[in-house]
């Protein structure tokens, strides 16, 4: 099983703590985990991860889509990074191009407005938010809610 | 490999905006306009964005939204080519296909 952890802009400090959170999880299910971001997204989780003890391998954000895009890279679930507009236009195309599951994870000071929208805009994806940006306390209590990852790949 | 955007004369119209924005502004300013499925490429670049994605086209011109993770939506009017539109139609037509609705324009 392959899990894509899709970066947003890293300007919010939760995200890298939260995805390097829900990466040990998916190790811990037997999941290889990819992350893919912006190239600041994508330095912050490897200066965190030296050893890669949960990060398996990262790909430029556009480059992932065009490989997707190109039937050359899929996952079984997808985690959407999400506390601006453009991030639900990223998740949203990974879903389209993608066999896998779509997770919206939304956090930032407007997550409540943009898990409405990742709702209307996402059939079948599983949102979770919290209004959080410095503390991701609220937010890992919603991820551990959660029992299993591997749960949510046949929604 | 289609043309590179980055080395085409391009102008941004709209910067910065919302994805919604970049959308209500390609309708409001292209002669046609197509609907493509998120991930569609235009010239070397694929394009994101909750579906229906707009392409408007004009006589000298293709329009379309680039989204930046950082930065949010722009649209990027670009020179014509004739050979890329014959590809957003036949896009156009896939995705009309699939889902026989909002065509709002």
């Amino acid at each position: 099983m392959r899990a894509l952890l899709l970066l947003g802009c890293p300007e919010v400090p939760v995200q890298t703590g939260i995805a390097l959170y829900i990466a040990n999880k998916l190790k811990d299910e037997g999941f290889e985990v990819v992350a893919a971001g912006t190239p600041s997204a994508i330095n912050l989780m490897r200066v965190a991860d030296p050893k890669k003890a949960y990060i398996d391998s990262y790909i430029e954000i556009e480059r992932c889509v065009d490989q997707m895009g190109e039937g050359k890279f899929d996952v079984d679930v997808s985690f959407g990074f999400i506390h601006k507009d453009s991030g639900i236009q990223y998740l949203a195309t990974v879903a389209a191009l993608s066999n896998g599951a779509p997770v919206a994870i939304v956090f930032g000071r407007e997550a409540k407005e943009l898990s409405n929208e990742v709702k209307e805009a996402l059939d079948n994806c599983l949102v979770l938010w919290a209004t959080a940006v410095h503390n991701p306390m609220e937010l890992k209590k919603r991820i551990d809610e959660v029992a299993r990852w591997a749960s949510v790949l046949k929604r | 490999m289609g043309k590179c955007i980055e080395k085409m004369k391009y102008e941004i119209v709209l910067k910065n905006a919302r994805f919604k924005e970049s959308s209500d502004f390609i309708l409001k300013n292209s002669e046609v306009v197509y609907y493509v499925e998120p991930g569609f490429k235009v010239f070397d670049r694929r394009l994101i964005g909750v579906p229906p994605i707009p392409i408007g086209v004009g006589n000298d011109y293709i329009m379309l939204t680039y989204v930046k993770p950082c930065y949010g939506a722009f649209v990027l009017k670009l020179p014509r080519d004739d050979e890329e539109v014959e590809k957003i139609k036949v896009g156009d037509k896939k995705y009309n296909e699939k889902h026989r609705k909002t065509r709002y324009k």
